[in-house]
């Protein structure tokens, strides 16, 4: 059955039916062809066809039975070091069905696996190496241990290029009959950058007001996504008024589930469309720089969030 | 009498939030199906099975993990029980509580001999387990029916200390009923234990709870915020019990009641630079940081101020976590049905939360549903939202 979700029902099946990473498709095609892959690390931002690989190498080894011979973990849900001990040593020490050599783990979103559980995961890799196969995918690979780097040949896959995209655009709109303007191909590439995922999804949401998709309609839809109280956040700390800012920052936070980081994205394009001083609002983009650097070092993000909008507050 | 005791459910009607778990174990107990009831505890298992025994008016047979349960133990005490009938009731239910506790080596063979008594017994059979996990048992929960118990949510529990509150005559206010009912983290045995404390001690005017713990650290709070003196500021956790992590969340909440402006800024500016430090501490195991740590958290907030402050300004505990967990309860939907979303397009639960409203068209979509597999508290969420 197709699935109700377009990015699920045009994810591609085959190496073929795959847009753009020209290069590391070949050199995997190359590996499947032997019948033999090797442990693999997949670097790169989101939606560039990182987990869409690793399901085509698992469809074109294994065939119908690709679903028994291969487990996908989201590390992000998964992270600790029990599904390592637990979850993928009961899998890996099977053997595995049909004629395939081994099974194939897929480890998505490892950046945010435990250290504990990466160090677990170097001796499950090699015990296991006769019957299984592993896939990390990350967006930045400098999250896994370098034990475990150099157990995996290691793909970076690179943002979609426009003429990727537009293709990719082509085809959803053959398929679910819409009509959209050249306008449309740029709005679309400039809010997604190369990310497939935001891209359906956006279509999708646009396609059901309407098949017709102008670039205004794709940018009030974008739009949904980003908390509408940012504004208020930051006029709130230039006033002075820390605490309203502070409680109104974390109740956004909690409710939309973002992160530190995503909430300094926001204010820092927010900042730009405040009416102050252009001064100002270079000293505070930097400063946003600045707490977004403290917040990667650091432990406790929402206290740097605070540190930031209190910076705000100060006249 | 313990409250545990008095207020303990005499009908399936008092049981609070698990309607959907006694509906499956009635079915099962008027069909004589043998039940394995999982959940964690505290949450009214064993209470659900008693209650509808008195409903039904049948007799309970219990062992639980205080009887000697290995073969021998299980057979004498279970055997006889599961083939003669009750003399005075209905009928009768052989409960085997706190299944978990029979797992290790002294009752050896029980767990057999538990599975013995399961297909030769006249009676219903239910078991209780905690561990939702273990694996021990998956035999077990092949020739039974599982039922599982969901933890209560932090309003379940406050509605019930409210209750129980109310009819004693406790008087005692709302907010430390709710930090009474989150501390259970959904355990209501805990959180009745826990209000018997206030039972016999009249603290119906004074918020107890942050007294007790904000005696020693308002007078560190007011020295850091108010003094001037370097060598006071430094000292000031020197003697406090928290741990670092508790002291930032006081400062923190505390700070802009005294501070703004600049001074807010650069007291900030510190917190954030000793976080800085504990995120290197927890990074690279390397403990030297603690005392930058330290130092920037007391001296670089106590001199964040150009001028010595006065007035009387009332600490409060930090509502950051309470927050959390209230927004977590709410989000609890949600959050389960971008798990499902996540789980067919090859996502993270936190990426398609993240994208939910990208996905919310959809969900007025019946073969969508159907191919999320909702279940009905999530579809009545849907409907709701």
């Amino acid at each position: 059955m197709d699935s109700s979700i377009w990015v699920e029902r045009h994810r591609p099946k085959t190496f073929d039916e795959m847009v753009g990473q020209k290069e590391i498709v070949k050199r995997i095609k190359a590996f499947v062809g032997h019948k033999n892959v090797p442990n693999m690390l997949f670097a790169g931002p989101a939606g560039v066809g990182k987990t869409t690989i690793a399901l085509v190498i698992a469809r074109e080894l294994y065939g119908d039975s690709w679903r028994e011979n291969f487990l996908e973990l989201n590390a992000s849900d998964d992270r600790g070091i029990d599904v390592v001990r637990n979850t993928i040593k009961d899998f890996a020490r099977t053997k595995s069905i049909g004629d395939a050599p081994f099974k194939i783990i897929l480890l998505d979103e490892s950046d945010s696996l435990t250290r504990d559980a990466q160090q677990a995961l170097r001796r499950t890799m090699e015990q296991y190496s006769n019957s299984c196969r592993f896939i990390f995918s990350v967006n930045y690979s400098s999250k896994i241990i370098d034990p475990i780097q150099s157990r995996c040949s290691v793909f970076r896959f690179r943002p979609l290029e426009k003429n990727d995209v537009r293709e990719i655009i082509t085809n959803i709109a053959k398929h679910e009959k819409l009509r959209v303007e050249e306008k449309s191909v740029y709005a679309l590439f400039e809010l997604c950058g190369g990310d497939v995922r935001r891209l359906g999804n956006i279509l999708q949401s646009c396609a059901s007001v309407d098949k017709h998709i102008t670039s205004e309609l794709i940018y009030k839809v974008a739009s949904y996504a980003d908390p509408k109280e940012v504004r208020d956040i930051l006029s709130l700390a230039i006033k002075g008024e820390f605490i309203k800012s502070r409680d109104l920052l974390l109740n956004v936070m909690l409710r939309d589930g973002l992160s530190g980081i995503d909430m300094i994205k926001q204010i820092q394009k927010e900042i730009w469309n405040l009416q102050i001083d252009d001064i100002k609002k270079l000293s505070m983009t930097e400063r946003c720089g600045e707490i977004e650097f403290r917040m990667v070092e650091g432990s406790d993000e929402f206290l740097q969030m605070e540190g930031l909008i209190a910076s705000f507050c100060k006249k | 009498m313990l409250l545990i005791d008095k207020y303990k459910p005499t009908s399936t009607k008092e049981i609070f939030g698990q309607d959907r778990a006694i509906d499956e174990l009635k079915k099962c107990i008027k069909s004589k199906k043998t039940a394995i009831l999982l959940g964690k505890s505290g949450i009214g298992k064993t209470a659900s099975i008693y209650a509808l025994a008195n409903e039904f008016n049948y007799e309970i047979v219990e062992s639980n993990s205080s009887d000697i349960r290995n073969k021998e133990g299980v057979i004498n005490f279970l055997g006889s029980a599961s083939s003669q009938g009750s003399l005075f009731y209905d009928g009768k239910l052989i409960l085997i509580d706190e299944i978990e506790g029979m797992a290790g080596n002294a009752d050896k063979g029980g767990l057999n001999a538990v599975t013995e008594i399961i297909k030769k017994s006249n009676f219903p059979v239910i078991l209780t387990c905690n561990d939702v996990q273990s694996k021990n048992f998956s035999s077990l929960k092949k020739i039974c029916k599982v039922i599982s118990f969901e933890p209560l949510s932090y309003s379940i529990v406050f509605e019930l200390l409210k209750n129980v509150s109310k009819k004693e005559g406790l008087g005692i206010q709302d907010d430390l009923l709710k930090s009474l009912a989150i501390k259970s983290n959904g355990d209501a045995r805990a959180a009745l234990i826990d209000l018997e404390f206030f039972r016999y001690n009249d603290f119906s005017d004074v918020n107890f709870l942050s007294r007790d713990m904000s005696q020693d650290v308002s007078q560190a709070l007011r020295v850091l915020f108010k003094s001037k003196n370097p060598k006071s500021i430094s000292e000031v956790f020197d003697s406090l019990h928290e741990d670092l992590d508790e002291i930032t969340l006081w400062i923190e909440e505390n700070c802009p009641k005294e501070y703004s402006g600049e001074d807010l800024a650069s007291c900030f500016d510190s917190l954030s630079k000793a976080d800085v430090f504990n995120g290197r501490i927890i990074k690279r195991q390397y403990y030297r940081f603690l005392v930058y740590r330290r130092i920037l958290m007391s001296l670089g907030v106590g001199l964040a101020k150009k001028e010595k402050k006065l007035g009387q300004v009332n600490y409060t505990r930090s509502s950051r976590i309470l927050k959390m967990w209230i927004w977590n309860n709410k989000n609890l939907r949600k959050k389960s049905i971008s798990g499902k979303i996540g789980g067919i397009t090859h996502a993270s639960l936190k990426k398609s939360f993240k994208e939910f409203i990208f996905y919310k068209h959809l969900l007025n979509d019946k073969t969508f549903i159907s191919e999320l597999e909702l279940n009905e508290d999530e579809i009545e969420w849907i409907n709701k939202n």
